[in-house]
């Protein structure tokens, strides 16, 4: 559904260029969940905002079920590191924030952001403005606000790198069963390792600036995944592993 | 405001009130002793009569009523032009260079320097009061927009583009709500300046209001009425101040942080 074609990307700040990504290549599937580990400032954030066309690329190809992409769209969600909420709209008008740009009646609105609500267990707090809210169902509202607009693709930017460690195991084990509830294609980035493996079925490694793809990974290990996962010793190979080749 | 929370409610008024009182003491002490005389400061005393004498036989209140009329026509016409200009000019450059320099050229004279010329076009009345208000408020009303509009965060417009918001829906459903609380900051702070410049204006060239109190009573020399006048000025700014505080509680309520 997502092809990316020998994409660049430059910055330039007075004379100086810098490259920051470099003939990055890949496809994704319907239905994948994929992720892309990169150390900081690798370029990472760029390569999301380009998928998600807030900023522009120089060179090459995104195609989306073969349609280019131009500008932001509803079409692919964004889940950002600093969950950006509104703060101004509490719980519920947030998740209802991309369908009240549409004209979707008020009871389908209704309908749709209580099934979110329900499903990110955030029922009781649908009242509550976000600056009442801990870091995890900061993250919880904006997934739910996202996955409420229905986008075919849903990019996630280090999402987690923000909470304590955890809450950052009890929003990856949410995730994994969201995605295997719903099936939506995500791209996740992250710099940690296992987190990557944890939740997806292939992972990227990502070299240092100029961006481009190191290695790829795919991670098979059988679904519904549990925490306990992370204590076999098929996931301690292959995070070593891919540490290895990472460093 | 980390520290303004750290303060219990309690204390907050207890140290408030002790402020005032330590003030008062020092007053008593200066007037009862005779170190100063009473023709330059006053004793408290003569103070609370020249006030009551004010209000029931000079009719005070009416001159009250006028200065808050002036102050608050001038507020609604600088906030109804400048806060939209702000707006405007924050969320599109277009045509921003051209008002940004005219606006930071006026905001570095002193509105006291139109009074003069003010008086020469408008006269003494209302519209001359009102185009010094105007020309003291719009400028950094204006600047104060521009500043809260330019600071809503990026990764909110990012967020609302992704969501599938229209350029116009981002100013309308993020950049215009998000910068509500400091627009209101703005405006608390621009009140408290027309109060400055109402006065400045009445004492200059004016037939009522607490400005023209104040420069008749120094003329008979009743230096009692002066400070009178100077402490309901402050009262009411006191008073101003905490109904837009308290507006901003009520309208705001999703600033406050409730926990961690």
């Amino acid at each position: 559904m997502l092809k990316i074609n020998k994409l660049s990307k430059n910055f330039q700040n007075g004379e100086k260029i810098t490259e920051v990504i470099k003939d990055i290549s890949f496809n994704i599937k319907r239905g994948n969940f994929v992720s892309f580990v990169g150390q900081s400032g690798c370029g990472k954030t760029t390569l999301l905002k380009i998928i998600s066309g807030l900023i522009d690329k120089d060179q090459g190809e995104i195609l989306v079920n073969d349609k280019k992409i131009f500008r932001a769209s509803k079409d692919i969600g964004m889940i950002f590191q600093d969950f950006s909420l509104f703060p101004w709209l509490n719980v519920r008008e947030n998740i209802a924030f991309g369908l009240r740009l549409k004209n979707i009646s008020q009871e389908k609105i209704n309908k749709i952001v209580n099934h979110y609500l329900e499903i990110t267990g955030l029922k009781d707090f649908a009242d509550a403005f976000p600056n009442s809210l801990s870091g995890g169902m900061k993250q919880r509202v904006a997934i739910a606000r996202t996955l409420a607009n229905d986008p075919q693709l849903i990019l996630m930017d280090e999402p987690f790198g923000s909470l304590d460690n955890f809450t950052r195991s009890s929003m990856q084990e949410f995730l994994t069963n969201l995605w295997e509830k719903e099936h939506k294609t995500i791209i996740f980035v992250t710099h940690d390792i296992e987190e990557a493996i944890f939740l997806s079925n292939k992972v990227y490694l990502l070299s240092k600036r100029p961006t481009s793809i190191k290695k790829e990974f795919d991670v098979n290990f059988k679904r519904p995944r549990k925490h306990s996962l992370k204590k076999t010793k098929e996931f301690f190979d292959l995070r070593n592993k891919l540490t290895e080749e990472f460093l | 405001m980390q520290i303004q929370k750290q303060i219990k409610k309690s204390n907050y008024l207890l140290k408030g009130l002790i402020g005032f009182l330590s003030f008062l003491l020092l007053w008593v002490l200066l007037t009862s002793t005779g170190l100063v005389k009473p023709f330059f400061l006053p004793s408290p005393l003569s103070v609370i009569e020249a006030t009551i004498k004010l209000f029931t036989e000079f009719n005070l209140f009416s001159d009250i009523l006028v200065s808050v009329y002036r102050i608050l026509t001038g507020f609604i016409l600088v906030v109804l032009i400048a806060v939209p200009l702000g707006i405007l000019i924050g969320v599109n450059n277009k045509f921003g260079e051209y008002l940004e320099h005219i606006a930071i050229f006026f905001r570095y004279i002193p509105p006291a320097a139109f009074i003069p010329l003010s008086i020469l076009w408008f006269g003494v009345g209302e519209i001359e009061k009102l185009f010094i208000l105007f020309i003291s408020g719009a400028p950094w009303m204006f600047f104060l927009t521009l500043d809260s509009v330019r600071n809503t965060k990026k990764e909110l417009i990012e967020a609302g583009y992704t969501l599938g918001a229209s350029e116009r829906q981002i100013y309308f459903k993020i950049i215009f709500p998000g910068s509500l609380p400091s627009i209101w900051d703005a405006m608390r702070l621009m009140i408290s300046t027309l109060w400055t410049f109402v006065i400045v204006a009445e004492l200059i060239a004016a037939n009522s209001g607490l400005g023209h109190v104040i420069i008749q009573s120094q003329r008979f020399l009743q230096t009692a009425n002066v400070i009178a006048v100077i402490i309901i000025i402050g009262i009411l700014g006191l008073i101003t101040d905490y109904l837009f505080k308290v507006g901003y509680k009520k309208f705001f309520p999703w600033t406050e942080r409730v926990r961690g």
